[in-house]
């Protein structure tokens, strides 16, 4: 990333993706790509969704739990609260229906994973209808429309060992899930893959979930067929699992619009079948599957009476929403003036957003403000999500102050990075550091002047060849800029040598 | 084998509570409404090992209590919102706290195998419709 | 050694709070009774002598420290297997159970023992509480106290059985279509199911969620009061259990010994139809007769759907006992078949080696009855059925305060009957399982012995939370009569 004269960052031109499906190239220009995301997110509450262990991510095998998540004889589910709010705090910044009355069901289904050989889930009755998932590509802006989101329990993990056993660990059985199904709104492995970063951005600024693919926080599952343009009919659908993170989303869904566009070129059928992404290899393989397509033989949870949610509660939810990604954007490119690519960076964790618009309030102007932020403040955390950290190293009333003192002459803007380099390993404040280390521009014209005389009267033949070589005043200027000790008000350096050596003003 | 069935269940079927009617004691009815085959797929479904001693009479038996209850299709049931729960109230919600819970030991204690901290079963191959991400999110 | 036969669970509580036997002596006297009687009957699946010494100790420690022991002290107890007793195996009477070790406790039975009770050991009972005879046990039969030849009823036959016979002072059950109330007439006690949600289910091994009702067997009305008492109340561990205070119901009892003036008693048709044994009927109707002589006006009633509660039962009750019972896998707890290739076939032998008979054919009907594309038919037409159930009740009760009829058809069926005939087994839940699907309480007690000298039972039904009128008309007939005097021979080992 290079800064322009002015500062501005420049962003490098967004390079098509390699082999990807846009209308002029590749599958797409005969068939139509129809793509539906699963994303499972797990909800970062203390306790499990249906009992009292630790939901916490990791831990030595099996000593989180409790008998209810391990479906002993006799337990019984009780809703855990803060997961219900979850719920609807998602439900309604993606402006779907939340419904007064919703169900829990349970899904049969016998694998070692499932304690209960049922998970309880939503069916028929989800927390959450409708809605829309909105996200921008190439400039453009795009609204994913939702089927529902619902709530369900997380398995345990299988972990396979070699000599023909397998090994069960229970501690995420019981974690709490928001399940978002989407409508098959997408039309590219790109989009798909945006959409997902959309849905993570969400729920890392309502505070409900880590959204880590890596770490499983945040999974997905695509429904991918083709059809030629025009058909009205959807093509046979495969479904594609295992993808973490969101270049594998991307590799796969192409993988597999390939894939499906080669078998129907040759007059062949798609099977409907589940196929699992091999990132090492590049491809996605079909999993074996049962002979009879799944029963799950649903029912309502008998355990769980239906959940209610009032008008009064939802009211209030809805007035303590955090300004959400797409009313932020709206906001940075509009009034506050910023491009969009600067404004994208910054809404994209809320960490981010708070930090900037802080700094703007305690004085900073904002363009120059984004800058900071996004050239140095992001660049020296490991996680966007440190800026909401209460010891962060440069607070941003401190950042302020620094781009001010840039603002205002003070301090040259290459002084100024080094200085918040200081800022930042020695927690120290800008003004402090300035003062003790005599950092302060020299702008004042009088000694600036006589700084300037001094070097043009040492050079003579460069005084000479100036009027035929005009760049070569910038090597008055660094002589300059030596005496200074590197403070010199670049801009009143020039102006005041300019005028010794009779060249005109640029 | 000398006792007499009637014995308790006399006088007038008509108009027996428990439906007697829908009953001819004396006629074998056991149709072959619901066959092996489908016995064979249930089982699998549950996950039942049954003989086929086993198959043969369960055949018969839910033939029977699936005649039986087949006179629930004489009462109108339009309009009438299905029965779920005994209550009148809904779901109490718990607040998100952890709690003191099994340690590895007790979680384990009951294991009819385990290695170490781990329930161990047969080497599963991971297999399309497992729920949520269970399959997907196996560790090789 | 004190003499406990037939000594009600108040008597013994009042003496042992009053300093006038030690618990330790209580439990003696029904260890060693246990000792010379059960080999005959069959009642214990599991004794916990040491465990029930220990137990009768701390509460004559508590009371010999001067404090109180609890409105349950010193009281044996006999448990009904399934309830999960930590540290102590509990089987649900199935082989797939066999050496579970609960690492917790339900919350019925950490109630009764923070009440001073003595639990002396687990209770036999039908495999998983599907049964009506307790025949099937996967372990060992019961045998009815009062004629060896005969049932004791179920699923609940171990704990009525163990009462009558006085080898314990009171005990637990559950009740799903029946299994408190049959066995409590066919033994001659008292058994109660109290309303859906009053007990809380937490640690009780579901059979079919929305049915279970866990309640108490006692040798009187206010034993049975007494223990309900505290048994019941709000339970955050069970999200269904009824946020509302328990009632009064020993309270309630003491009330009804006062007369009945003002209380009117329906009674259904339907209830008295073909089907009912002819001295069973003699002995409810004298009993209705003895209600109205202590001041209740007797109302004709007519709960038209009740032809429709046993279809209507075994619907749901199957559909959630197929789906409960999906967790008995050879994976966390309980038996495990020898060898397996595959997870699926480590499933498939477990429970096909574990379950009995009963359970599998539950099981298959329950799958078969959700699949996708009957749902409607079955499981959703049956959960409509229940709603048109529950509301013949609550119509009724516009007109009465409580319901009375026959509890059983007929007295305790002889051993083998009628365990070939699943169908015929289920019947004998007539007149208990419309209560189970409405959720209301009902109430069984003694009304009459038949001239073979089997018990007859008495159903007094309330509406919902209505504990206290099923309380105050049996404890009116209670008091009335001495049907709850009567002993059964002694069995010998």
């Amino acid at each position: 990333m290079s800064a322009n004269a002015s500062g501005e960052r420049e962003v490098p031109s967004h390079k098509p993706i390699a082999g990807g499906a846009g209308p002029s190239q590749g599958p797409g220009q005969k068939y139509e790509v129809v793509i539906g995301l699963e994303v499972h997110v797990q909800l970062a509450t203390r306790s499990k969704i249906f009992s009292w262990s630790s939901a916490a991510f990791g831990g030595e095998p099996n000593t989180n739990t409790d008998p209810v998540c391990l479906g002993l004889p006799g337990t019984l589910p009780v809703l855990n609260r803060a997961a219900v709010e979850s719920a609807i705090r998602l439900g309604l910044a993606a402006g779907c229906t939340i419904r007064p009355r919703c169900r829990f069901a349970r899904k049969h289904f016998f694998y070692a994973d499932l304690p209960k050989g049922f998970q309880i889930s939503q069916f028929d009755e989800p927390i959450c209808d409708g809605g829309a998932i909105q996200f921008r590509l190439h400039g453009e802006a795009h609204a994913v429309r939702l089927t529902r989101i619902h709530l369900e329990e997380d398995t345990g993990k299988n972990i396979h060992a070699p000599a023909g056993v397998s090994f069960v660990d229970y501690n995420r059985a019981g974690v709490p899930l928001c399940e978002i199904v989407s409508e098959p709104d997408l039309r590219s492995a790109e989009e798909a893959a945006e959409y997902v970063r959309a849905v993570r951005a969400l729920v890392r600024y309502l505070g409900i979930g880590d959204g880590n693919m890596e770490e499983g926080s945040l999974r997905c599952d695509a429904n991918v067929s083709l059809r030629l343009h025009g058909a009205a009919a959807y093509g046979t659908k495969a479904e594609i699992k295992n993808m973490n993170s969101f270049k594998n989303v991307r590799e796969a869904i192409e993988h597999e619009i390939k894939r499906q566009a080669a078998i129907l070129d040759r007059g062949e059928r798609v099977a409907q079948e589940t196929r699992l992404w091999d990132p090492a290899r590049g491809v996605t393989q079909s999993m074996r599957s049962k002979e009879s397509a799944h029963d799950y033989r649903y029912f309502p949870e008998p355990d769980l009476p239906p959940l209610v949610v009032t008008e009064a509660e939802l009211a209030a939810f809805r007035a303590a929403l955090p300004e959400l990604p797409t009313e932020r954007f709206a906001r940075y490119t509009g009034p506050v003036g910023l491009s969009p690519q600067d404004a994208g960076v910054l809404v994209a964790d809320r960490e981010i957003a708070v930090y900037f618009d802080a700094v703007v309030a305690a004085g900073a102007p904002a363009k120059r403000a984004a800058n900071w932020v996004i050239n140095e403040v992001l660049g020296r955390v490991d996680d966007p999500r440190r800026l909401g950290d209460a010891d962060l190293p440069v607070p941003p009333a401190a950042l302020a102050e620094l781009v001010k003192l840039v603002e205002d002459g003070t301090l040259s803007g290459k002084l100024g990075k080094d200085v918040f380099g200081k800022m930042w390993g020695e927690r120290r404040g800008a003004a402090e550091i300035v003062a003790v280390e005599g950092l302060a521009q020299v702008s004042d014209g009088g000694a600036l002047e006589e700084i300037c005389r001094r070097v043009v009267d040492a050079s003579p033949d460069v005084v000479a060849r100036v009027q035929g070589n005009p760049k070569l005043i910038g090597f008055f200027v660094g002589a300059v800029m030596k005496e200074t000790g590197g403070k010199g008000n670049p801009k009143a350096i020039n102006e005041i040598l300019r005028r010794l050596l009779g060249q005109p003003t640029p | 084998m000398g006792v007499d069935r009637t014995q308790h269940y006399n006088v007038d079927r008509r108009n027996s509570p428990i439906g007697l009617e829908n009953r001819d004691m004396n006629r074998d009815f056991r149709m072959a409404r619901i066959g092996p085959e489908e016995v064979r797929e249930l089982a699998m479904l549950a996950r039942l090992q049954l003989s086929e001693d086993e198959v043969a009479r369960m055949a018969g038996d839910l033939a029977a209590i699936l005649d039986y209850v087949d006179a629930l299709r004489d009462l109108d049931t339009t309009d009438v919102e299905p029965m779920t729960h005994a209550v009148p109230f809904d779901c109490p919600l718990r607040v998100d706290e952890v709690k003191p819970s099994l340690s590895m030991e007790e979680a384990l204690s009951n294991a009819p195998r385990r290695e170490g901290s781990f329930f161990e079963v047969p080497r599963i191959v991971p297999v399309a419709g497992a729920p949520v991400a269970g399959a997907s999110e196996d560790e090789p | 050694m004190i003499d406990v036969r037939g000594v009600s669970a108040v008597t013994l509580a009042d003496g042992v709070r009053a300093g006038k036997w030690r618990a330790r002596e209580v439990t003696e006297a029904y260890l060693d009774r246990i000792a010379r009687h059960d080999g005959g009957l069959g009642c214990y699946l599991l004794v916990d002598a040491d465990g029930a010494r220990r137990r009768a100790d701390a509460v004559d420690a508590t009371q010999k420290a001067g404090r109180d022991a609890g409105p349950l002290a010193g009281v044996p107890l006999g448990i009904k297997d399934i309830f999960c007793t930590r540290g102590l195996e509990t089987t649900c009477a199935s082989k797939i159970l066999r050496g579970f070790i609960p690492p917790y406790e339900s919350t019925v039975t950490e109630r009764l023992g923070a009440a001073g009770a003595v639990a002396l050991g687990k209770l036999n009972m039908d495999e998983f509480a599907m049964g009506s005879s307790t025949e099937n046990s996967a372990f060992q039969p019961t045998r009815n106290p009062w004629s060896t030849g005969h049932v004791p009823g179920g699923s609940s036959g171990g704990s009525a059985a163990a009462v009558a016979a006085s080898l314990c002072a009171g005990a637990t059950g559950t009740d799903t279509g029946g299994s408190i109330r049959q066995p409590a007439s066919l033994c001659g006690v008292v058994g109660v199911k109290p309303t859906y949600g009053r007990v809380s289910r937490y640690g009780v091994i579901a059979f079919a969620s929305s049915l279970d009702h866990p309640g108490p067997f006692g040798r009187t009305v206010e034993d049975t009061a007494a223990l309900l008492e505290v048994m019941a109340g709000p339970d955050p561990l069970d999200a269904t259990s009824i946020p509302q205070p328990v009632g009064a119901y020993r309270k309630a009892t003491r009330a009804g010994r006062e007369g009945l003036a003002g209380v009117r008693l329906g009674v259904p048709a339907e209830y008295f139809q073909a089907g009912l044994d002819a001295e069973v009927e003699a002995a409810v109707r004298a009993a209705i007769d003895e209600l109205a002589r202590a001041g209740a006006k007797i109302v004709p009633v007519s709960l038209p759907h009740t032809k429709y509660a046993i279809a209507t039962y075994y619907l749901i009750c199957t559909a959630e006992a197929s789906s409960n019972l999906a967790r008995y896998d050879g994976v966390r707890f309980g038996h495990r078949t020898a060898q397996a290739r595959s997870l699926d076939e480590l499933y498939s032998k477990t429970r096909g080696e574990g379950f009995g008979a009963e359970p599998k054919r539950r099981i298959m009907l329950g799958a078969y009855v959700l699949r996708a594309g009957y749902y409607e038919a079955y499981y959703g037409k049956a959960l409509r059925a229940r709603r048109k159930i529950a509301d013949d009740f609550s119509a009724a009760f516009a007109g009465c305060d409580a319901i009375v009829t026959p509890t059983s058809p007929v007295p305790a069926f002889r051993a083998g009957e009628r365990v070939a005939d699943p169908l015929q087994m289920y019947l004998a839940d007539v007149y208990t399982v419309a209560p189970d699907l409405a959720g209301i309480p009902a109430l069984s007690q003694p009304c009459g012995l038949t001239k073979g000298g089997l018990p007859i039972g008495l159903q007094t039904i309330g509406p919902a939370l209505g504990e206290e009128i099923c309380f105050r008309v049996a404890g009116a007939y209670e008091s009335r009569t001495d049907w709850h005097t009567r002993l059964p021979p002694e069995a010998t080992s």
